[in-house]
């Protein structure tokens, strides 16, 4: 039907009697010859009713006792504050040790993957550039950034330059990874820490 | 402005906040005792987490009082503390976005799941406000939940009054077609 769209724009302030007059009454005419802005006002109606219905969540009863007693201590001056919130902080610590754990399992897998790679090939030469690389490994102080550009243990990579910001979709792009099979967190933090393993290489971001 | 804690219940906001800048630490307690109940409501139900949600309104009434000396009695006390309010709130909102990003999103302790408190309707709305994006989510609670007025929300959030409004039409509108095909199901189940 003609004029849905406007009605639908205007239906929050028809519904809260919020429009003029004239106004107010072209829409109800609508409603009345349009099922489908009919069936959007009933269930409005409806969702407005129940929002009305949740209950009023309370807080603790010690709070304002927890707040008097910080203004009481702290009088004239209550430090600011840069802090997590417990329930992100209980998470701070899962992140590193679960990032910690995939990457021993990664080598491991990966190291069972190269040896088998080594012996069918038989090629030493590929042995001794691994060695080489590893010894350029550069152990980060900082929070570092890795750009992979093949996904291939053999070839070294190329390495970003320290201002260089990449997104997680080139970084991924680059690496070939079937990224949107991985988690985000595995994306993220996993994938660049093994792969940076197994072609010897990082890079240092400044902070 | 010596008042004693009787005379202090008469007083308005504005006038507990005139008398908590003269140092009368009881007006900071009758003004808690005022908004606690709807300021965690409202950040409980952007925030979907109760512990957070009572850390968010203590440093509200922390930062009242640190900044009592830059309220300006013009204003309305309860646009001013809604607004620090929703700032935290805003801030963690976006905190738990980027967690989420990572996969690490912390729980979200649902206080009252199918059944309970508001029902299996109200639970079925919990969950279509929580998947709306956070602009929408948070002027729909504002408005819907915690009934605040327009201006009121525009005011809190620092945003103009026609783009507070075409936010709640449209977030009522994603509500409405998320939650048609629910509803209509749990009618026909209550009717058969
Ligand atoms: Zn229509």
């Amino acid at each position: 039907m003609r004029g849905c769209g406007r009605v639908k724009k205007l239906i929050s302030c028809y519904l809260e009697k919020d429009l003029d007059p004239g106004l107010q009454q072209e829409i109800a005419e609508h409603i009345k010859f349009c099922s489908e802005c009919y069936e959007t006002e009933k269930t409005l109606k409806r969702i407005s009713a129940i929002a009305r219905d949740l209950p009023e969540e309370e807080p603790s009863f010690d709070l304002a006792e927890k707040v008097m007693e910080k203004v009481g201590f702290a009088n004239e001056s209550i430090p600011r504050t840069t802090r997590v919130f417990p329930a992100i902080r209980r998470w701070v610590w899962a992140m590193p040790a679960t990032a910690a754990l995939v990457v021993l399992l990664f080598l491991i897998d990966t190291r069972l993957n190269r040896d088998s790679v080594q012996l069918m090939d038989q090629q030493e030469q590929s042995i001794s550039q691994q060695n080489t690389l590893q010894d350029q490994t550069v152990i980060p102080e900082g929070p570092v950034e890795f750009v992979i550009d093949n996904w291939n243990p053999g070839t070294r990579s190329q390495v970003a330059s320290s201002n260089q910001s990449l997104s997680d979709s080139q970084m991924l792009g680059s690496a070939g990874w079937p990224a949107d099979s991985l988690p985000a967190s595995f994306r993220m933090y996993v994938m660049p820490v093994a792969q940076n393993q197994m072609t010897g290489t990082t890079t240092r971001r400044p902070y | 402005m010596a008042t004693n804690d009787m005379g202090l219940e008469q007083l308005s906001d504005r006038q507990l906040m005139l008398e908590l800048q003269d140092g009368n630490q009881a007006a900071l307690e009758l003004l808690l005792s005022r908004y606690k109940s709807k300021l965690f409501n409202t950040i409980y139900r952007l925030i979907q987490d109760r512990e957070t949600a009572q850390d968010i309104l203590q440093e509200t009434f922390l930062r009242v009082y640190r900044e009592r000396k830059s309220y300006n009695p013009v204003y309305c006390f309860s646009t001013w503390v809604y607004t620090i309010a929703l700032n935290l709130t805003k801030n963690e909102m976006k905190r738990r976005t980027r967690w989420r990003f990572f996969g690490l999103a912390p729980s979200e302790n649902h206080s009252h799941p199918v059944g309970n408190g508001g029902g299996h309707l109200g639970y079925l709305l919990e969950q279509a406000i929580n998947k709306l994006p956070d602009r929408y989510k948070i002027v729909l609670v504002l408005r819907d939940i915690s009934q605040l007025s327009y201006e009121e929300i525009a005011q809190s959030l620092r945003l103009p009054l026609g783009t507070v409004k075409s936010r709640v039409n449209r977030a009522r509108l994603m509500l409405q077609q998320t939650l048609k095909p629910k509803l209509e199901n749990y009618e026909r189940l209550w009717k058969s």
